[in-house]
């Protein structure tokens, strides 16, 4: 019998590449995933990197460089490269070495071991202002925490933060067997570990951190498991309105909470109860370039026991200023992405938390969690009349009429007709397209301007079945629950950034019986074709099937 | 035994001086009184010789050292002491050889033939199967130890544990960069700061010291600068205005090739000999072709000191050929990772290829990122090397197909359909379907806009007719993209205006400056024979390389038995015979000088048996004088001129104050002021040195030999 090959090669730079079609690869993904970022995942080979960061979130479960050595050395196709073993050595080797514990209730200690950690340290200006150095030790404010411990990690040292963590105002809730909508509820095993990772025993260093979960895979439920078990009063920040409300939604349907137990913090309201809901645009809206933020006040309106931030990857920079304060406060960040799209990684890292969970989006696909996903490209011709206007015009303009390309309601018509039950989004950047597909269509139209009770009737209809099509905007971008899309058709829209699509394609990625089709239309030889591409080598570096169509006009 | 070469031992015997002939039969065979018969002598030693317990003692006395120098004139064809002094140059000075060599001839193993006019060395025919089958070990010449385990990688980046830098991976992937960016060399040749950054980023392993290097403290040559200049000498790129650009052609060629022949040629045209200019094409094909047949000597899982290698490489030299590994060679070699450092002092062969259980295929994702892995042919990377761009040369070599990318290969002549199928031949199946798609896309695109530069000659529609059915007109004619519209060459413009008056129009229109307008391009095969050019003798077999690359027929030593280490019996069978003579000396109560002479003689090995230990042995003679002894350094000259055979070993004091030790071959002796002066000629080399005889410190008749 032939000893299967091993389905990992290790390059030199970190770079973990994972043969997908090797029988030995999900042993090997398994063995590499707590210490390796996935950063592609395309059809046949698979690319993790180990970073810092990476290696670090892997120190922070306990992981020592012999571990990770035997993992690489276990499953790798060929001999590792000699580098690689010595970074991991040189970079874990930093992990540890720093500790915070409390000196008093309002002074911590910075434990440093290594004479040349504690010189760096001491010669570091940024470190001075907050550090006391004495005889019997490195101190600091608590107030300084979350500055002293995001300087630390920008110079190349983590810190073990195992101060401990104030105890919130108590808030007693439990989930309910069966949601208020009637449906049987439960949380789903791996949501379950990834809370109880969180929380652990509460022992210093714990508490704090990310869970990382691909789109569709529930990520509010994991937050309100963390809620249940801390039994606390907690603050939710999340990216808009309507996710606000989807988290309200959640925490009635699925929880004992009463709607006096939740508060909602946006720009319409601003009621703070036991769990607050709050948007980050509110939190960080000032009056001027020059001005305080007014709401960071929120943080300190209650004894907030736990504070969740919902798509911590788009968490705006100002907040990192208010985490950096609030670091006795137990936090969860949830994602479906360490990748930040300005690079402040490390930031996250250092103030809400190391990852404490993630599990790949394939194998929750394949357990049905999730559903199968095929991206489809079809490229239409500009209609004759079209061409010249678009030859003449500039390039503003050129990009308009191409995504405008009245030919593209055609194709929406034969891909409707091609899923004839199934709930459909189409997706667009451009309200005149929009608006004259939804009459043609007679669907529903929602913008940005679509009030929220119509926007949310709407929603309702459509989860209901009432509604099979809806025509969105870029709202479409951001948190909105629509569980039962399966086909998403994007009309219009240029390639704004890699969480963008993600979630869009997030929409339809809910866990239902069919697979989701995922249509982009682009008329060919035009600049629309560039935004095209950026999207296929995202969505193909997802790992979703990919195919490109022509599309002949009858 | 073969009559010629008892013929020939038996003539050299008979014609040595009478002096040596009859010490040499004073010392085996006892005095002997006259008169005396020459021949009955010698066959009283033929016979001494025939007697197996002769041979067992001459042959048990055979130390290494001896047995080394045996080999090695056993596996040369008739040397002589030149030859010998080439395969062990700068191990052993000349003067000790020789000294090694009257030795041995006096012990009756091997004996001188001068009859050709040349001194030919050759084994006794007496002692020969003796020698074989106890004595002789190509080991001593060429050690080497078994190779236990798998060695770690050389470079961090490479798969195969032996593999050398040059290897097949990165040399597509260097063909890949600069097919991108060419423009990589300042005016003096070094990298330029940019392409230095990118290509440290895109190929750690030309920026990385090598553990050959490590191991051996030497300094090692910048590999970018090593494969630029390697890749160049080869005809594998050409640098014009300071950016390189690959010929594609020659890479085909070249990649036809075995790996190790391509090793072979990388590094042999990496090798700057007399120099940093590049070498010529053929001497660098000569040396390749060598060092490939020299390789394959080899064998792959045993080590070897560098010594031996050296060795091997004189052996197999021929001083037709004009090749001999040499120290800086094999410096050479270890830049390019020819051989690679195993244990302390030895040196395995590169291997080239991993071991695989299936043919390697390049992996094409639907993310456009195409991953190499190593062990892919070269001759299946160059085209898809022209198409894609080069992410990273690692273990897996990463590229991405780009539109940047394809187009650029498109430019190179290549259409979409032959790019398309190296892809997929490289893959082994179809490409994704988005890529197919975009294939097409990007070739159309390509197609639908072409720039051309040149004349473009524009005639009215009642004029058109006159162009069209000129026959004249229409050979000029580049390009007839419309009706009365021609694209010509700038140089077809006089032609064109002969065409115009021909016609009737005599109003000439006006001329702009106009570039020719290039060929279709096409990957460049116009260079046929540009290389032979140079040199007519040289094959013209290939485009750009000569034919097949098969290595030369090496005359090649018998190294059976390598190794197989008896020397430690031999060793102790030596002590103890010579015990047991030192012992019969001890006994004989011989005066000192007596004593003294037979005691040297055991030492040497000149004694087999007690009944040889003799008050008549031989004469006891001064053979050496010292500093201020002047008339002893005189009578000691005056002696080696009275002996045609002598020559002198002296020790002079430089300059400087350091002794300078050489051998001489005395040739007069005059008086200069109050000083006499030594004339003679260097051994080797001949040249012709005069000695004030004061300044000699020691002068040294070689007369410790009996042949002397």
């Amino acid at each position: 019998m032939s000893v299967p090959e091993k389905s990992l090669i290790v390059q030199s730079d970190g770079s973990l590449l994972l043969d997908v079609h090797s029988p030995a690869a999900e042993e090997a993904r398994a063995a590499i995933a707590p210490f390796a970022e996935l950063e592609k995942s395309p059809e046949h080979i698979h690319t993790y990197r180990m970073s810092p960061l990476s290696l670090w979130n892997a120190a922070s479960s306990g992981l020592r460089p012999e571990d990770i050595y035997a993992a690489l050395t276990g499953h790798s196709r060929y001999p590792v490269p000699e580098n690689v073993a010595a970074n991991i050595r040189e970079i874990l080797g930093r992990y540890g070495k720093l500790k915070l514990r409390a000196a008093t209730d309002a002074i911590l200690r910075l434990e440093v071991s290594g004479e040349a950690a504690r010189a760096e340290i001491r010669a570091n200006k940024r470190l001075a202002k907050f550090l006391r150095f004495e005889d019997e030790g490195i101190f600091l404010s608590l107030t300084d925490r979350g500055t002293i411990k995001q300087e630390l990690i920008h110079i190349g040292y983590p810190v073990e933060d195992e101060a401990p963590l104030a105890e919130g105002e108590p808030l007693s809730f439990a989930f309910r067997e069966n949601s208020s909508s009637g449906r049987a509820f439960s949380v789903r095993d791996y949501q379950v570990q990834a809370a109880a990772s969180l929380v652990a025993d509460r022992r210093p260093g714990t508490g704090f951190g990310l869970v990382v979960l691909p789109c569709g895979a529930g990520k509010t439920i994991v937050g309100m498991k963390v809620m249940s078990l801390l039994q606390t009063n907690t603050l939710i920040l999340t990216t808009n309105i309507a996710a606000v409300h989807q988290w309200i939604d959640e925490l009635l349907d699925k929880t004992t909470l009463s709607p006096q137990d939740i508060g909602e913090y946006t720009g319409e309201v601003k009621t703070i109860r036991p769990v607050t809901v709050a948007t980050y645009q509110i939190l960080v809206w000032r009056a001027g370039k020059e001005e305080d933020f007014p709401h960071f006040r929120l943080f300190r309106e209650r004894n907030w026991g736990l504070i969740i931030y919902d798509e911590v990857h788009l968490l705006p920079a100002p907040m990192f200023r208010v985490t950096a304060e609030i670091q006795s406060v137990r936090r969860l960040g949830l994602t479906a992405t360490l990748v930040r799209e300005d690079g402040r990684e490390e930031d996250v890292f250092s103030l809400v938390g190391p990852k404490r969970y993630d599990v790949p989006w394939k194998e929750l696909e394949a357990k049905g969690w999730i559903a199968e996903a095929s991206c489809v490209e079809i490229r239409l011709d500009l209609p004759e009349e079209l061409k010249i206007p678009y030859a003449i015009a500039d390039k503003r303009n050129k990009f308009r009429i191409a995504c405008e390309n009245p030919r593209k309601l055609q194709a929406v018509r034969e891909i409707l007709c091609n899923h004839p039950d199934e709930p459909t989004l189409i997706i667009g950047q451009f309200l005149n397209q929009l608006a004259l597909i939804a009459s043609s269509l007679g669907s529903p139209l929602i913008t940005g301007k679509t009030p929220n009770a119509e926007r949310e009737r709407i929603y309702a209809d459509f989860k209901a079945g009432r509604v099979r099509v809806i025509v969105v905007s870029k709202v479409a971008n951001f948190a909105i629950d629509l569980p039962d899309a399966s086909v998403a058709i994007q009309v219009s829209g240029s390639f704004g950034s890699r969480q963008e699509e993600a979630q869009r394609l997030g929409r339809i990625l809910r866990p239902k019986k069919r697979n989701s089709y995922f249509y982009s239309l682009l008329s060919r030889y035009t600049t629309e074709e560039t935004f095209g591409a950026n999207r296929q080598k995202f969505l193909t570096e997802q790992g979703y099937k990919y195919r490109i169509e022509l599309w002949q006009a009858v | 035994m073969k009559k010629t070469s008892y013929e020939r031992w038996k003539s050299a015997f008979l014609t040595l001086p009478d002096e040596a002939f009859f010490d040499i039969l004073r010392n085996y065979l006892g005095d002997f009184k006259t008169p005396f018969n020459k021949h009955t002598l010698f066959a009283s030693l033929e016979q001494f010789l025939r007697k197996t317990e002769t041979q067992e003692r001459i042959v048990s006395l055979i130390s290494r050292d001896d047995a080394q120098l045996l080999t090695a004139l056993s596996v040369l064809d008739s040397p002589g002491p030149d030859d010998i002094y080439h395969l062990f140059e700068g191990e052993i000075s000349y003067l000790d050889l020789h000294l090694r060599l009257l030795n041995l001839q006096d012990r009756l193993l091997i004996y001188t033939d001068k009859s050709s006019g040349t001194d030919e060395i050759f084994l006794n025919p007496f002692l020969e199967e003796a020698l074989k089958s106890q004595a002789l070990d190509a080991g001593l010449l060429l050690s080497c130890i078994p190779v236990q385990g798998c060695l770690p990688p050389i470079s961090p980046e490479s798969a195969v544990p032996r593999a050398p830098w040059p290897g097949d991976a990165l040399l597509a992937a260097f063909l890949s960069s600069l097919s991108e960016d060419g423009d990589i060399l300042k005016a003096d040749r070094s990298l330029k700061k940019k392409a230095a950054s990118s290509l440290r980023e895109k190929f750690p392993a030309l920026f990385r010291g090598s553990i050959s290097r490590r191991s051996r403290e030497g300094e090692e040559r910048d590999r970018p600068a090593l494969l630029v200049r390697s890749l160049e000498t080869l005809r594998l790129v050409r640098c014009t205005g300071g950016v390189l650009e690959p010929d594609f052609a020659a890479w085909e060629e070249f990649a036809a090739f075995t790996p190790e022949a391509r090793l072979c040629l990388i590094a042999a045209a990496g090798n700057p000999q007399d120099g940093s200019s590049p070498r010529g094409f053929f001497s660098v094909w000569e040396e390749a072709r060598w060092l490939s047949a020299f390789l394959d000597r080899l064998e792959p899982e045993k080590a070897y000191t560098e010594k031996s290698l050296i060795r091997l490489g004189r052996l197999l030299s021929s001083p037709q050929d004009g090749l001999c590994l040499d120290s800086a060679w094999f410096e050479n070699l270890l830049d390019f990772e020819v051989f690679l450092p195993y244990g302390e002092d030895s040196f395995v062969r590169a291997e080239l290829a991993p071991a695989q259980d299936k043919a390697q295929k390049a992996v094409i994702q639907p993310n456009f990122e195409v991953s190499f892995p190593p062990g892919l042919p070269l001759a299946q990377c160059i085209v898809p090397a022209a198409a894609l761009r080069l992410l990273r040369c690692d273990v897996h070599s990463q590229y991405e197909l780009c539109k940047a990318s394809f187009s650029r290969a498109l430019a190179l002549g290549f259409d979409g359909k032959t790019l398309a199928a190296a892809l997929k031949n490289i893959a082994g199946g179809e490409l994704p379907q988005n890529i197919g798609f975009s294939l097409d896309v990007w070739e159309k695109e390509y197609r639908s806009i072409s720039f051309f530069e040149g004349v473009l000659v524009l005639a009215e529609e009642e004029r058109r007719h006159l162009l069209d059915h000129s026959r004249e007109f229409q050979k000029l004619v580049r390009l007839h993209p419309a009706p009365g519209a021609y694209l010509v060459g700038r140089a077809s413009i006089p032609a064109c205006l002969a065409v115009l008056r021909e016609a009737g129009i005599d109003i000439p229109p006006g001329l702009r400056q106009a570039e020719e307008l290039p060929l279709l391009a096409k990957i460049p095969k116009a260079r046929e024979n540009e290389l032979f050019a140079q040199n007519p003798a040289a094959p013209p077999c290939g485009i750009l390389f000569p034919g097949g690359f098969s290595p030369p027929k090496l005359k090649i030593p018998h190294l059976a038995n390598a190794g197989r280490g008896n020397r430690k019996d031999a060793e102790s069978r030596a002590k103890k015979l010579k015990t047991e003579l030192l012992a019969g000396l001890a006994e004989a109560d011989l005066p000192e000088d007596q004593s003294g002479e037979i005691r040297e003689r055991i030492k040497n090995g000149l004694i087999l048996f007690p009944g040889q230990i003799r008050h008549d042995l031989g004469r006891r003679e001064k053979t050496e004088a010292r500093g201020v002894n002047y008339p002893a350094k005189i009578l000691i000259i005056e002696q080696a001129f009275s002996s045609k055979t002598s020559y002198l070993e002296l020790i002079v004091r430089t300059q400087g104050g350091e002794p300078s030790r050489f051998l001489l071959r005395p040739q007069n002796l005059r008086r200069q002021g109050g000083d006499l002066v030594l004339e003679g000629s260097l051994i080797p080399g001949g040249e012709r040195r005069e000695i004030p005889v004061k300044k000699i410190s020691l002068v040294r008749r070689l007369r410790g030999s009996l042949m002397g």
